[in-house]
């Protein structure tokens, strides 16, 4: 099945989400690929600022990341991925809008 | 457990008559029994899209039709691959009987009073449904590649009367 990768930059609307932090970290920005199967998220790794998080779709299902405050979303058709960009410091939670079941968290330092 | 309790739960649960029969489902039966309750519940979504405007309704409507959409595909393709006619039974028949009833009695609902009985069957069907899943069909099911698909469909169908029972919840 394609694959159709995006990214969502958590900018303004993630400093409320994810709490800023100074100065940014100076280790290298890492991927981080978090897969969706079974109706679940994979765990988030901890996370640092700079670090991109990429939920790949590997389920039969339509499946979004999206933020509980709604400040990102992801909407993954099967076989899809998109990224996220970690540029603030805290903790996030987020659920699938299809599948108000499916519930995850991520936290960054 | 065997074919006669799959029939006895789906009697009481949907008032079908149970023939009584040793052995448990075949895979065939099974797939038979699966896709026939996709196929109801598709249709039970698709009449609640035309039928409802309340958003939170159709977005799950909408979700019904969309995940059991996917799943029937995929068994589609899976008596394919493994050679498999699905084969009729009563289970299906009365699953189906039961399906058309129901549907007769929501056509003459609108608005909220619709939405509350769409909704609280999808509570009702959703729990008969994966009572047979877990007790009968898929340990019944001999092929490995049946059962698992099974079993993806019991995890999504219980997320599915979840989703249905917060909802019914917000309904009342």
């Amino acid at each position: 099945m394609s694959s159709y990768p995006r990214r969502f930059p958590l900018c303004a609307a993630a400093a409320g989400v994810l709490l800023l932090v100074s100065p940014p970290s100076l280790a290298a920005a890492a991927t981080h690929m978090v897969e969706i199967n079974q109706l679940k998220y994979a765990p988030v790794p901890p996370l640092k600022v700079g670090d991109t998080v990429t939920f790949v779709n590997k389920d039969l299902f339509r499946h979004t990341v999206t933020a509980s405050n709604n400040s990102f979303n992801l909407d993954l058709m099967p076989g899809a991925s998109g990224s996220l960009h970690i540029n603030s410091a805290g903790h996030a939670a987020f659920y699938c809008k299809y599948h108000p079941g499916m519930r995850g968290t991520m936290d960054a330092k | 457990m065997t074919r006669t309790a799959l029939f006895i739960l789906a009697a009481s649960a949907l008032a079908i008559s149970a023939p009584v029969a040793a052995a448990g489902p075949t895979d065939p039966q099974i797939a038979h029994i699966a896709y026939t309750a996709g196929n109801l519940d598709i249709a039970a979504g698709k009449q609640a899209l035309k039928m409802s405007h309340n958003a939170a309704v159709r977005g799950f409507a909408q979700e019904m039709v969309r995940d059991h959409t996917a799943v029937n595909q995929k068994a589609l393709a899976l008596v394919k691959k493994l050679h498999v006619t699905p084969a009729a039974n009563p289970t299906s028949a009365g699953l189906t009987k039961a399906a058309d009833a129901e549907r007769a009695k929501l056509s003459k609902l609108k608005g909220a009073a619709f939405d509350r009985e769409y909704v609280n069957n999808e509570v009702a069907y959703h729990k008969t449904v994966n009572g047979a899943l877990a007790s009968t069909l898929i340990p019944s099911a001999h092929n490995a590649e049946l059962k698992s698909l099974l079993q993806t469909g019991l995890t999504l169908f219980k997320e599915h009367q979840a989703h249905a029972e917060q909802l019914a919840a917000k309904l009342k």
